[in-house]
């Protein structure tokens, strides 16, 4: 089984993600902020991760760039409420960037398409 | 200063000069301003048919000398009005451009804010959804909640856009082409309702150097106001022409138009009389037609229709 690490700070929406995902047939594990996902990822190495950009602690970018310096095969999805750095996200070396919807069908097809 | 006693026998002078002031007297006298001679007045005695005297062309002397200093008085006045028109356009724009970001970031913190519960509701009405399917009420319920969520985020998502930085990349290209392309993509919304689209492009039109993407963008949002005007069908006219140093694009619909408080509210950002509209199409096109150094009009006759014109700058070293 897969396992995706979901990093995200609002707590209903990682409910959310955690019930949908493992329908899908996947282990999710979660982090609330950016220096969690980077202890996370120290004790089980996930298969992807889906990373929120702004929270509290530590940002997205931040704590994936930090992630990435040493496991550089995992694959990121950012997710976020904004739009507007879609331009941007080629140059954070993430594979995938998806803006948050109450349908996660887009969410779903990227993690096809890249595990 | 010249003074001419017997004009009819002087061979030194004009023929067709004297004929035309009829006279065998007059006097010439400059008018300068700082060094420059700005101009000459002549007087003549046909009506006094007496001598000119020299207290006369004493007179006409001063006289010169302050009309002088009065032309370029107004001369400097027209141009410090035209200068100061200048002034109060820049002004205008940069009030424009930051009330637009700050418009922008706020709304762009909003929509943020308000997007995320958002996904939760949304996301659990659709699992509601698929595990009560067979059960009649709370599907028909739920596709309700679904419906409306769907809604807000549609909305999030044209707020989200507004508040977008823009990065512009110019090129030269033919803005009639720009304006075939926006067509082409418009053709079959416009056809289904059905408006009937009326070319009217000046092939003369030099090249511009603009931003592709964002100029198509102030196309769309003024194409989709006039279609969205005329939701019974109607006439849509897009001319291009040149007009004075400007490249003029009139975008005409044969719609509801619009009264003197609407026209006055057109380019406020959130500005909307319409059911699901966001009001940002116009304040978005002003910003982008500004940052092209150009402007944007609007003219309108209740019940009869609208035309919006685009006016962009030819650069000339660029033509
Ligand atoms: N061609 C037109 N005919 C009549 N009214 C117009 C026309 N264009 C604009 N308007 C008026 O100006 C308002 C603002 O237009 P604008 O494009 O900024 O926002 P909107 O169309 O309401 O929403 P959005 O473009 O964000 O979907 C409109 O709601 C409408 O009242
Ligand atoms: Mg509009």
């Amino acid at each position: 089984m897969k396992t995706i690490l979901v990093v995200e700070d609002d707590k209903n929406q990682r409910l959310l993600y955690e019930k949908e995902l493992s329908l899908e047939g996947y282990n999710i594990i979660i982090a609330r902020d950016g220096l969690e996902a980077i202890k996370k990822v120290k004790e089980h190495v996930p298969d992807l991760i889906i990373m929120d950009i702004t929270m509290p602690k530590m940002n997205g970018i931040e704590a994936m760039g930090k992630i990435l310096s040493e496991h550089k095969k995992i694959p990121v999805i950012i997710n976020t409420a904004y739009t507007s750095y879609k331009d941007d996200f080629m140059s954070w070396s993430a594979n995938a960037y998806v803006v948050k919807s109450s349908d996660l069908k887009e969410l779903k097809d990227k993690i096809k398409e890249l595990i | 200063m010249i003074l001419e006693k017997h004009a009819f026998s002087n061979p030194n002078i004009d023929k067709k000069f004297v004929n035309a002031i009829d006279a065998n007297e007059f006097v010439c006298v400059p008018l300068i301003f700082k060094d420059k001679t700005i101009g000459v007045i002549c007087a003549d005695n046909v009506y006094s048919r007496k001598p000119i005297t020299d207290e006369q062309v004493e007179l006409l002397s001063i006289f010169a000398n302050r009309a002088a200093l009065a032309i370029s008085n107004a001369e400097v006045y027209r141009k410090l009005g035209e200068k100061n028109r200048q002034l109060k356009e820049t002004r205008e724009k940069l009030i424009r451009s930051e009330r637009l970001a700050v418009i922008g970031n706020m709304a762009a913190y909003i929509a943020h804010e308000i997007r995320n519960p958002l996904v939760t509701i949304g996301g659990f009405a659709r699992i509601l959804l698929r595990e009560y399917a067979d059960h009649k009420k709370v599907k028909h319920n739920t596709e309700v909640i679904i419906e409306e969520v769907n809604r807000l985020e549609k909305i999030l998502a044209n707020i989200m856009d507004f508040s977008k930085p823009i990065k512009t990349v110019k090129t030269l290209i033919q803005i009639n082409e720009l304006l075939e392309n926006t067509c082409t993509l418009m053709e079959p919304y416009l056809k289904s309702i059905p408006i009937q689209l009326d070319k009217k492009f000046n092939t003369t039109i030099p090249k511009s150097i603009v931003d592709q993407t964002q100029l198509k963008q102030v196309f769309l949002n003024l194409i989709k106001n006039a279609a969205e005007s005329m939701p019974q069908g109607g006439k849509l006219t897009i001319e291009t022409m040149v007009e004075d140093e400007c490249i003029q694009i009139d975008i005409t619909d044969t719609g509801e138009g619009m009264s003197p408080e609407v026209m006055q509210n057109l380019f406020v950002p959130f500005f909307t009389t319409k059911v699901d509209g966001t009001g940002v199409g116009l304040a978005v096109s002003q910003k982008i037609v500004d940052d092209h150094d150009g402007f944007i009009k609007a003219k309108s006759v209740l019940k009869e229709g609208t035309t919006f014109s685009i006016f962009l700058p030819v650069k000339k070293d660029t033509a």
